[in-house]
């Protein structure tokens, strides 16, 4: 019962790691098609015509990719377990602070860089949304027909992945599941596939890519808070580290 | 199975719950139209970002612009909009009845609004500027809404 199953545990990695290559590629998998004939008829609504309205085509949102900025937590933890499985625990047992802290580091700025983009970018959706005709019929033509139906399917295949990763976590060792942290960390991923689903089911699909990028805003800090957590938890593992490897010295 | 297990488990399966709950909500929540929220949460959204400034009068030529922010329109007129910083707003006042047309911001396309006379227009402008051309017979439109 205390052995680690390896082959569950490498399922697992795999799960994690196709969940952050479908989050990071969702910009690529989502919209993009021509919704030019839905938009006519919001604009002749708005007593606006567009005479080249056909351009207007489904956006790919923000939410989905930045789940990723809190997944990459998970990977990134489960990584750090999976490598004293190839490298020598001793190694792993030093570098494991000093890695958490750099990796830390790199996703608050990344995600404080990609929440003031967020910010900004609903902000200037709302007042484009709000200044009738004109900016009405520019967040129609970039924002106003999400592709509610595909960002559905990518967020159940996510889903999917995320319980795989989850039971193949559990079934490679139980003990797994007395990791509060890591508890914790799989739970924040599964709520937050949950709350992109909940805000793009919420509203009519003309106001969904409002709501998708304050659930891109609401993973931003989420995952702030979990790289803060990070980052501070590495600190007694770098001091630990630092000591051993002076009194190595001093014995040497 | 332990009672933290079990624990673990139900809050699983209430997410998965939820999850799918909430995907088939989505196609219960229909496309909606243009004026859809602009009462409550996204209203209120736009309270906090404030409408966009009004662009700047020196920003704003045009041949047919007249004394006292008068644009007096025979056939058509241009008003060119300066490139400037950020999102703004153009307000015009259609005396007689005139058809706008203008660039959409932040796209390559541009829209078409007749408006009656009387009416207040807003034509949003981006960080480029914009040519807004204003057709009509022979009509009058003011500068920055009714004088």
């Amino acid at each position: 019962m205390d052995r680690l199953r390896t082959p569950f545990f490498i399922v697992a990695m795999v799960a994690m790691a196709l969940v952050i290559f479908v989050e990071i590629g969702s910009p690529f998998l989502l919209g993009g098609h021509n919704v030019g004939s839905d938009f006519a008829n919001e604009a002749g609504s708005l007593g606006v015509s567009v005479p080249n309205g056909g351009q207007a085509s489904a956006p790919p949102g923000r939410a989905i990719s930045y789940l990723a900025l809190v997944d990459v937590i998970g990977l990134f933890t489960i990584a750090l377990m999976g490598a004293g499985m190839v490298f020598p625990q001793r190694l792993v047992g030093r570098l494991q602070g000093i890695v958490t802290l750099i990796g830390s580091i790199v996703l608050i700025l990344t995600a404080l860089v990609l929440l003031v983009i967020a910010i900004a970018e609903v902000l200037l959706m709302v007042t484009l949304f709000l200044a009738f005709p004109f900016g009405t019929i520019a967040y129609l033509i970039i924002w106003g027909f999400f592709p509610r139906g595909e960002a559905a399917v990518v967020l159940s295949l996510l889903m999917f992945l995320k319980l795989v990763f989850a039971g193949a976590l559990v079934a490679a060792q139980q003990r797994f599941i007395q990791n509060k942290g890591l508890v914790a960390l799989v739970l924040t991923s599964l709520v937050c596939n949950l709350v992109a689903a909940f805000l793009h089911g919420l509203v009519p699909v003309i106001l969904v890519s409002i709501l998708d990028d304050i659930g891109a805003i609401v993973f931003a800090i989420v995952a702030i808070i979990w790289a803060i957590i990070l980052l501070i938890g590495s600190i007694p593992a770098i001091v630990k580290s630092v000591r051993s490897t002076a009194s190595a010295a001093v014995g040497a | 199975m332990t009672r933290s297990q079990k624990i673990l488990l139900g809050v699983g399966v209430l997410i998965v719950v939820l999850f799918v709950l909430s995907v088939a909500n989505g196609s219960r929540s229909g496309t909606g139209d243009a004026n859809s929220g602009r009462s409550g949460f996204v209203a209120w959204l736009g309270k906090l970002a404030g409408s966009p400034p009004t662009v700047d009068r020196a920003d704003v030529t045009a041949d047919c612009l007249q004394p006292g922010d008068r644009l007096e329109v025979k056939d058509s007129c241009t008003v060119k909009v300066a490139a400037g910083k950020g999102t703004r707003s153009l307000k015009l006042h259609a005396v007689d009845a005139v058809s706008v047309t203008a660039p959409v911001p932040n796209d390559d396309s541009t829209a078409e609004h007749d408006a009656a006379a009387g009416e207040d227009i807003s034509v949003t402008v981006d960080e480029g500027g914009a040519d807004v051309v204003l057709r009509c017979g022979t009509c009058v439109l003011t500068l920055g809404g009714e004088t």
